[in-house]
């Protein structure tokens, strides 16, 4: 603006006589007015106040999804307390603070990540404040934000939130003006980041079920809806609402990963304003019931319809009192669908308010079924449904010995009859996998989907049916079933599963798993106990928590169930990219440079991000730094390069040699020359680490291990090309459900055991590659080097000898093995069949499968020649798939059957492209499942979708006597 | 009004045929007029001028589209003066990015006024121009948006001794300003500056090349573009088919185009 008319502004808003709150962004001491003054609570006793966390103050709020940390600023009232990030401590996809971090009942739990303002679906659409300030105007309490859009300095933003005595929620006005040239397309929402794992949007009309969409197809998903409320996984969650105070109706879409709640669509002509007035409410409890209760009383007081309570009381046939998500779940719908959700409390009542001159229906489902709903009730005023009857259910005792001993187990419940698996399928309103049967929230506590954490007899409730109990102790015990248990409605019965301990894992070795979250990830709902529990049902030694740009230290949960001594824990952290930058100069798309694991990392517990750095915006050689200044020891910590394939997940990337475009056909650059793959060995300016500074990589992760065709492929690669990294697996587990804990693992052979760990030792193992990953299969292999010293696979190279590689492999009897594959340099130059078949696949015996050698000349190796490496694989036979992009990895299967691999595989694809190179490609095909009941088919059992697998590290062999392993392109 | 409009002129000093336009290219990059240079013949006129412009900015994911139909009607009581008044029925403004938003309706109210001030058979042609612009478009949902703005137009025309003037040169600088009607008021004012050259081969045909430029309302430089037109003109019809180019500057436009046509009664 010229100068000479900066005074005209404030004159014209005297002149205009009305409250223009931040709309001019020249006024430095503006305040963005008080929103939704038509909302008024009134109470004698109610409390505000507004302070700033300080230095070793503890977060006012409770629960493992608390983040606050000093620098935020923290309003409360009588009822709820509020907690908004510090402008330096941003979280998840917002690029600056002053984001909703926490919200939580005074006396509850915070079931929130975070809320932030975005106004598009762009990065340069998110808000980035700059500044705050505090503003306490009797016992209104607030703060606000001020700052511009990340992408567009001129258009402004400053949004206020605020918090009174004795409201049951926080009141928020954000105030956008353009004042850039061009017109914006403008879409102001707050972004609701629920993680994907733990709460279910829902809203009226359409309850728990909304349009699915991809990232190009998310307009087709916005709706317009009065209000936006959640149900969550875990009793002891929050619920969460929103309704605006000054439009009729919020404009979003909704999805577990992330609700936007917000105003219509529209452009922002130059100079042009908007103004959004909401109230976002929070309750105890996971129902939607809390949240919608609030929400249609704010809605009452401010002048719209009034509500009244509708009771009842849930009454189980068979006396058992159902009482959560799973057990009993009402959903009350009028004429246009669902109005709320609720779930009866320890007695079985019920109590929702609903808006009154409506019929409603309430539909009780339980364990995934609709097995009741009730005749239409009028509701004018106070109304009571009365008894509503379900089905009756048992009540089964799960109990689990190991070695004789009462101990955790993971038990699988599963249907009888291959018939039945569908018959038992179930979700949660067409939320999340299916689980067969359903007894518990697949991402919550136990029971989770079909799974149940038992350390001593422990009950469960499960509908009728014929059922099969599994367990196993880990891979490396024997698997246990008590199969064709009929349940009845009103019976009790006891299941106890029986496991042995096998002499699968080599002396020398500790089980770890690498890539583990809990309640603390963004995605996650798994309360710490629960988690350390999986751990122990597992029977890993030492674990990595890994959680989601936060770091997460298990040692209480360890302590209280008094496990000390039998795992070792390694602190650390998975960072994340969220917000995406221009990192690929050669695309003009941002990206992210996806996920790493570090430790061990210093935990804070009361630090930004609990310790650990800031982790977006930065190439991996500067996120290195970042880690290292937090404490990270470089001299003998590790970092792992995370599923190191993949494609984007809610438009961010998965896997950094895929965000960087790294093509396993052609050479790795070794220069940058402004390609993306240049990326992957480049030093960023000014930085100490190299993007390529990571010490190992997954090779296998997650329990279906379904993308091992494509982790083995870069990593193949990079040893061709000399960098050479060690191989891990890992679960990646997120929940009971996702995957199994431990399942696959990683053995590490060292020095260092549980009773005397030394984490420094155990390290230097894991970054020199002494490690096998598995699981179920073990592989043992060694070649002689030139002086006759048998060597192990590692990432240290050493000249062969003459001899023979040796191989033994083996494995509980309920893990079949089909083949054992030899490669070299990504060759498979063998394949080997075991000697030994497993005849009970629930014994004891057969568990040394093959042992054998190989002569170096029947792999290609007999004399001469360059470097190369040794990989040995042991497990299911591959599924044939092939590359239709021409990158060089994996990418799809024969999926319709008809011999070829062609774009006929590739799922939705209708015509022939008429390209050499696909441009979408997949689905990778796995291998096919076993007949039911087959011997083979009870690995499954307990490792559900997955297939056997293991991997050595490789030997390195420097053939051409230059003292190093150079690669073997 | 419209026996008033009857009465006007046709000022047949500017060109061997007043409906052939002349003056400077009517195709302009800011919204509703403002800047735009100004012929310094009178001429009682009505007109129609379906216009377009667009942005793509790829890196930027941002792509704007504007189309609209503009009714002008230009009043000259006398040789030395033109009022005129330019509306836009029909406006049409789209966004095209990860969220496509765009309104359609009423646009740009745009009133001018035209003053000689020297002999009207001098060298050179000099006239005052006041311009404003009313905050009429619906797309402005909060905040209407006025403009106004006053210049000095020039005109020569060579060979002035001649009935025949082939070649003129114009050009036109003023100052605006615009601001919005609520807060925030945002008041921006800037230097537009128009020169060029037009020539005309006979009667019925001509071309006309301008620089134009504006400066400091949103940027130093907002824009310089080049802006050519092809001219046609019958007996009382005339037509410019006109475009301007940003070359320099802030605006990220790729091109606006315009075709105006326009009827004037007998001299």
């Amino acid at each position: 603006m010229s100068p000479v008319f900066n005074i005209i502004p404030s004159l014209w808003s005297v002149l205009a006589g009305c409250d223009i709150g931040c709309l001019d962004p020249t006024n430095a001491d503006c305040v963005v007015p008080s929103p939704c003054p038509d909302l008024v609570y009134t109470c004698v006793d109610g409390v505000s106040e507004v302070q700033i966390l300080g230095e070793g103050q503890t977060p006012p709020t409770q629960g493992p999804d608390v983040l606050a940390a000093p620098g935020d600023v923290v309003l409360r009232n009588d009822r709820v307390i509020a907690v908004l990030d510090a402008l330096d401590h941003p979280h998840y996809v917002a690029p600056a603070g002053g984001a909703l971090l926490d919200l939580a009942p005074v006396d509850g739990d915070d079931g929130l990540r975070n809320v932030f303002q975005a106004t598009g679906l762009l990065p340069g659409d998110a808000v980035h404040y700059t500044e705050f300030r505090i503003l306490e105007e009797g016992a209104t309490k607030a703060v606000q934000y001020r700052g511009t859009l990340d992408g567009h300095p001129g258009i402004h933003v400053a949004t206020r939130y605020e918090l009174r005595p004795c409201e049951p929620g926080i009141r928020i006005r954000t105030e956008v003006v353009n004042l850039e040239p061009d017109p914006y397309s403008m879409f102001l929402v707050d972004a609701f980041y629920w993680g994907g794992r733990e709460h279910v949007p829902f809203t009226p009309g359409a309850g728990f079920q909304h349009p699915t969409f991809g990232l190009t197809t998310i307009l087709d998903a916005v709706v317009e809806t009065e209000w936006m409320a959640t149900g969550a996984h875990g009793a002891e969650a929050a619920s969460y609402g929103v309704t605006s105070c000054d439009h009729h109706t919020i404009a979003g879409f909704q999805s577990n990963e992330l609700s936007t709640a917000g105003t219509t669509p529209r452009m922002l002509m130059p100079r042009d304003t908007e103004v959004y007035e909401r109230f976002v409410v929070v309750a105890p409890g996971n129902a939607v019931s809390g949240a919608t209760d609030a929400l249609f009383d704010a809605q009452e007081r401010m002048g719209q319809a009034k509500s009244a309570p509708l009771t009842g009381t849930l009454v189980s046939e068979s006396g058992h009192v159902l009482s959560d998500f799973v057990q009993a779940s009402l959903l009350v719908s009028d004429e246009d669908g669902p109005v709320t959700h609720t779930i009866p409390d320890l007695t079985g009542a019920f109590s929702v308010e609903l808006p009154v001159g409506h019929t409603y229906t309430i539909a009780v489902d339980s364990y995934g079924d609709t097995v009741v709903e009730t005749r239409p009730l009028r509701v004018d005023g106070p109304t009571d449904a009365g008894e509503i009857r379900v089905p009756g259910v048992a009540t089964v005792t799960l109990d689990g010995l190991v070695d004789g001993v009462r101990d955790h187990l993971l038990v699988f419940v599963h249907p009888s009859d291959e018939a039945d698996e569908e018959a038992y399928g179930a979700t949660v309103y067409g939320n999340f996998d299916t689980c067969a049967p359903m007894i518990g929230l697949p991402f919550g506590p136990s029971p989770a989907c079909n799974r149940v954490l038992v350390d001593g007899p422990t009950d469960i409730l499960l509908p009728p049916g014929t059922y099969d109990f599994y367990a196993a102790a880990g891979p490396f015990s024997t698997l246990d079933r008590v199969d064709r248990v009929r349940i009845q409605s009103g019976t009790a019965q006891s299941v106890t599963l029986s496991v042995e301990s096998l002499p699968v894992q080599p002396a020398g070795t500790l089980s770890a798993d690498f890539h583990v979250h809990g309640r603390t990830s963004f995605d996650s709902a798994l309360p710490d106990q629960d988690r350390v529990r999986s751990f122990l049902a597992a029977r890993v030694e030492v674990v990595a928590s890994t959680d989601h740009d936060v770091v997460n230290d298990y040692a209480d949960a360890v302590r209280l169930l008094g496990a000390d001594e039998r795992l070792q824990l390694l602190v650390g952290l998975e960072t994340t990219g969220h917000v995406l930058f221009p990192l690929d100069a050669s695309t003009i798309y941002p990206k992210v440079i996806g996920h790493f694991n570090f430790w061990p990392v210093p935990y804070d517990a009361a630090g930004a991000w609990r310790g650990a750095p800031w982790d977006e915006l930065a190439e991996p050689g500067e996120l290195f730094d970042r880690v290292e200044d937090e404490g990270w020891p470089a001299d003998w910590g590790v970092i792992q390069l995370n599923h190191p394939w993949g494609g984007i997940q809610f438009g961010r990337d998965f896997a950094w040699p895929t965000a960087i475009g790294i093509d396993t056909t052609l050479p790795l650059p070794r220069t940058d020359d402004g390609s993306g793959p240049a990326l992957f060995l480049r030093t960023p300016p000014g930085a100490r680490h190299s993007n390529a500074d990571y010490h190992v990589q997954e090779v296998m992760n997650g329990s279906n291990n379904a993308a091992f065709l494509q982790y083995r492929a870069i990593w193949h690669y990079l040893l061709d090309e000399g960098v050479v990294r060690a191989g891990t697996a890992n679960s990646d587990s997120h929940s009971l459900s996702d995957n199994v804990l431990g399942t696959p693992r990683t053995l590490v052979f060292t020095d260092t055991t549980v009773d005397d760990f030394d984490m420094v030792t155990f390290d230097e193992a894991v970054r020199a590659g002494r490690m096998l990953g598995t699981n179920g299969p073990v592989i043992e292999v060694s070649l002689n080097d030139a002086g006759g010293d048998a060597r192990t696979p590692s990432v240290d190279a050493f000249a062969p000898g003459s001899g023979p590689l040796r191989l033994r492999v083996s494995a509980a009897p309920w893990v079949p093995i089909d083949e054992i594959r030899v490669l070299v340099n990504g060759e498979v130059r063998a394949t080997l069949a075991p000697d030994v078949i497993p005849a009970d696949p629930f014994g004891t015996a057969d568990l040394l499968r093959l042992d054998t050698t190989v002569p170096l000349a029947d792999l290609g190796l007999g004399g001469g020649g360059g470097d190369a490496w040794i990989v040995v694989e042991a497990g299911s036979a591959l599924a044939e798939n092939a590359d239709l992009d021409c990158n060089g990895v994996p990418d799809t299967g024969d999926n319709d059957g008809d011999g070829k691999i062609d774009w006929r595989d590739v799922v939705d694809a209708d015509e022939d492209p008429g390209l050499e190179c696909l441009e979408t490609t997949g689905p990778l095909a796995e291998p096919a499942r076993p007949p039911w009941n087959s011997d083979a088919f009870f690995f499954e059992r307990v490792t559900p979708k997955g297939h056997p697998m293991a991997f050595t590290n490789p030997l390195l062999l420097d053939r051409d006597g230059d003292g190093t392993f150079g690669g073997a392109r | 009004m419209i026996a008033l409009w009857t009465m006007g002129v046709a000022h047949a000093g500017c060109a061997e045929n007043p409906a052939l336009p002349s003056g400077p290219v009517q195709s302009w990059l800011s919204e509703g007029m403002m800047g735009l240079a100004q012929p310094t013949c009178a001429v009682t006129s009505v007109g129609l001028a379906p216009r377009g412009s667009l942005v793509v900015d790829t890196p930027g994911f941002y792509g704007h589209l504007v189309a609209t139909g503009t009714l002008d009607a230009t009043f000259a009581p006398n040789p030395r003066t033109s009022v005129g008044l330019a509306l836009e029925p029909l406006h049409y403004d789209s966004v095209i990015s990860a969220v496509n938003v765009s309104w359609m309706g009423y646009g740009a109210t745009t009133a001018t006024l035209m003053q000689r001030i020297e002999d009207a058979d001098g060298p050179v042609e000099l006239a005052v121009v006041a311009r404003g612009a009313l905050p009429t478009p619906v797309g402005f949902t909060n905040n209407p948006t006025f403009g106004a703005e006053v210049g000095l137009a020039v005109a020569t025309r060579s060979p002035s001794s001649t009935q025949r003037r082939p070649v003129e040169a114009h050009g036109q600088f003023g100052m605006l300003v615009n601001g919005g009607l609520r807060a925030p008021l945002d008041l921006r004012s800037g230097l537009p500056i128009t020169a060029g050259v037009g020539w005309s081969a006979g009667r019925h045909f001509g071309l006309a090349a301008d620089l134009q430029s504006l400066f400091g309302v949103w940027a130093a430089v907002d824009h310089l573009a080049v802006a050519p037109a092809v001219r046609v003109a019958g007996t009382q019809w005339g037509m410019e088919l006109g475009g301007s180019v940003p070359v320099l500057g802030n605006d990220r436009t790729l091109a606006s185009v315009r075709l105006g046509f326009r009827w004037s009664p007998r001299p």
